[in-house]
């Protein structure tokens, strides 16, 4: 019968192997947590850029700044991290903040996570950096609030609501491009009697037609009410959500679907990206999507695969709205925690020159620099800041003006509005009745 | 062995669990009960349990998780069951069907939705309208079936493989029917292996979630606990909320895993016994 086992009974070269692999254990798991055991901080040698640009020509554009930089600074190697865009926004972006890998510089959207970046403490004030000739190039609605510190610069600006359209299935139908909300209305339901897809939009990540919606209530409360409703400061009434009233419309009308096409509430499983795939395939007569989608209009165009004439043209407005549109600026900030505040500033003040934002004008990008019309050369681009340049009042975009949950029980209720589950009885409802649980995890 | 040498085999194991499962649980009930501000804790206690026990998307998805778990009770341990008595004898074309079978488990359930995704998705799909409201909870069912009822086939056909050959000649020598040798002897000597296989599903169940994330992103009938917290934690970045969200999961499954299984083992051995 074997000899119980003990670990007294173990040679002493055996013990001895146990503790040594012990304490290799806890070395190894110090190690490994190395990261959370340190303090949070930015590289001594190193400049981390964080951004999300991943398709080639940006990238290029965003190379050729680095490079430049590295040129003029051989000494502080730039390390660029770059993010898909989703899970940036989601989830890179705050944890950027955490650790001993933190950015010195990254990509932002002005707004809500400005604002947050500001309250936590995670973005450096520009000023001291920066001339004024540095500061008066860009257009000073782009730079954030004008008192106080000066936190982030500006690269593009985006408009959230453009109304796509083929315009060869408009010609054929004979109908023209509509000059108010009713006329929008009405032409929605006659391409959709005739068995058109008279609207697209892929809406399963809710942020599409949940901007479109933000912008038709903007308009109908003004942008101070819109602010209220968002905060909850404001009761919401099926009276002030009037300015849904057109997402119940559509829905009721079969706008949204087509036989053959797509059925009725395909709407909510599309991505924006299959939307855009119809749009552009000629399967439907209408895209509503922001001003991004210039870059893929001339992308379809340079392989041959656009074989109609597409057109633009932004939300009719109703009799007696207040003018307002929903515009999403993105640019950049600069960690608090940064060891080089002077040479962080640098490099966004090259990459922000007029040399490369020429490059992403030809992208299809709207600058925020103030010489933009200068050198923006394409037609829709064109188009796209003569429109921005008329004056307007500017909704952030739910999802970047407001803390994510509130845009999401607003972009919540859109796609129902839009799916024909909810009137605007059930919309003001559900509103009202979110409005203590978002402010209690808000505390 | 002695204590002590029971412990120096135990400690690793130990060590492991305790890095990463003892420790990370731990911290997810601290933070759904404290919160730090600036450097300082805050006390919440049990008010965002209250909360979330209120909230009626926590509700909903709760429901959407039971729906999915009785769905893929049919299509996942019935039909693995259905297919192992159907492979059950070792013939060369039965092996390959097995391995034919077998084959969905070992993908990932990231890749197993995308590509129903594409082939169910409205507009551009082949079979378009199936991921629509109102078909969400059985569409996915039915894609958790088809990845993972091998898996229980597997189980099973283990189980079937340990029933004593004696026991299947007797039976045939009493004269059995097919459907009486499976309801009489075989199902009540595979009561070990369906305890397991409806522990996985269960779990399986309310732990799910990247299917579901793949497929439905912000569906409401879509939406399960696992999706819903997620979103809470990093999207909507609220940990705490999050925290609180998987601490009432983990209680609910363990807490059904425990229920459930005693029910059923009284449940089922009554039922077999009174035969």
């Amino acid at each position: 019968m074997p000899a119980e086992f003990s670990f007294a009974s173990l040679p002493s070269r055996a013990r001895r192997g146990g503790r040594i692999l012990a304490w290799a254990l806890v070395v190894l798991a110090a190690y490994a947590f190395r990261e959370r055991l340190s303090l949070s901080s930015a590289s001594r040698d190193r400049l981390r850029f964080v951004h999300s640009f991943t398709t080639a020509s940006e990238r290029a554009i965003i190379d050729d700044a680095v490079a430049e930089f590295q040129r003029a600074h051989p000494e502080l190697p730039v390390d660029q991290i770059a993010f898909n865009s989703e899970t940036y926004q989601n989830i890179g972006w705050r944890l950027q903040f955490q650790g001993d890998r933190q950015s010195d510089v990254f990509f932002t959207w002005l707004g809500y996570k400005t604002r947050q970046a500001d309250q936590e403490g995670w973005s450096l004030d520009m000023k001291p950096y920066l001339s004024a000739e540095d500061l008066d190039q860009f257009l000073p609605s782009t730079l954030g609030p004008s008192s106080g510190a000066l936190t982030f610069l500006p690269q593009s600006v985006d408009l959230s609501n453009l109304i796509w359209v083929n315009r060869d299935c408009f010609r054929t139908n004979g109908l023209i491009e509509p000059r108010t909300r009713q006329e929008w209305l009405a032409v929605s339901i006659e391409l959709r009697r005739r068995g058109l897809l008279a609207l697209v939009q892929g809406n399963r990540e809710f942020w599409p037609m949940g901007n479109l919606g933000a912008e038709l209530l903007g308009r109908s409360v003004g942008v101070e009410s819109l602010q209220d409703l968002f905060m909850g400061r404001i009761p919401a009434t099926p009276q002030r959500l009037e300015g849904l009233r057109l997402l119940v419309d559509w829905a009721r009308e079969g706008c949204l679907d087509a036989p053959g096409i797509l059925s009725p509430g395909g709407i909510g499983t599309l991505s924006d990206l299959d939307a855009k795939v119809l749009f552009l395939g000629g399967k439907a007569a209408q895209h509503p999507i922001g001003s991004w989608f210039t870059a893929d209009i001339r992308d379809a165009k340079d392989h041959g695969e656009l074989r109609f004439e597409p057109g633009v043209f932004s939300v009719p407005p109703n009799p007696g709205e207040a003018e307002a549109r929903v515009a999403v600026i993105t640019g950049y900030q600069v960690n608090r925690r940064t060891r080089h505040p002077d040479l962080a500033v640098d490099f966004l003040r090259r990459l922000l020159s007029r040399k490369y934002q020429e490059r992403f004008a030809a992208l299809g990008n709207l600058s925020a620099r103030k010489d933009a019309v200068a050198f923006t050369t394409e037609p829709i681009p064109r188009q796209l800041l003569a429109l921005l340049a008329r004056p307007a009042a500017m909704i952030p975009p739910p999802d970047t003006g407001y803390s994510p949950e509130r845009a999401a029980v607003f972009y919540e209720i859109c796609a129902k509005l839009l799916l024909g589950k909810l009137d605007l009885d059930g919309a003001a409802r559900i509103w009202t009745e979110q409005q203590p649980s978002l402010a209690q995890k808000e505390k | 062995m002695s204590r002590r040498g029971q412990a120096l085999f135990f400690a690793p194991g130990m060590l492991v669990f305790a890095l990463f499962v003892l420790l990370p649980a731990t911290q997810t009930w601290v933070d759904s009960v404290v919160v730090w501000k600036q450097g300082r804790a805050e006390w919440l206690g049990l008010g965002l349990y209250k909360m979330a026990l209120a909230d009626g998307r926590f509700q909903r998805a709760l429901g959407s998780n039971l729906v999915y778990f009785l769905w893929t009770l049919l299509f996942e341990v019935v039909a693995g069951l259905m297919l192992a008595l159907g492979l059950e004898r070792n013939t060369r074309w039965n092996q390959w069907l097995r391995v034919i079978f077998f084959a969905p488990a070992v993908l990932s359930m990231v890749v197993v939705g995308l590509v129903f995704g594409f082939l169910f998705k409205d507009g551009v799909g082949l079979l378009p309208g199936w991921l629509n409201e109102g078909n969400a909870l059985l569409t996915v069912s039915l894609i958790s079936g088809w990845a993972s009822a091998g898996f229980f086939m597997v189980i099973f056909l283990g189980g079937l493989a340990g029933i004593p050959e004696d026991v299947l000649e007797a039976a045939r020598l009493d004269g059995a029917s097919a459907w009486q040798t499976f309801w009489f002897v075989k199902l009540p000597l595979l009561r070990e292996v369906v305890y397991v296989a409806l522990l996985v599903c269960f779990t399986g169940a309310f732990k799910a979630f990247d299917l579901f994330w793949v497929l439905f992103r912000n569906q409401e009938e879509g939406t399960i606990v696992g999706t819903l917290l997620v979103r809470e934690f990093f999207q909507y970045g609220h940990p705490a909320y999050g925290s609180a969200l998987s601490a009432i999961l983990a209680a609910v499954v363990t807490a059904g895993t425990i229920l459930g299984m005693k029910a059923l083992r009284w449940g089922l051995d009554r039922s077999w016994r009174s035969r």
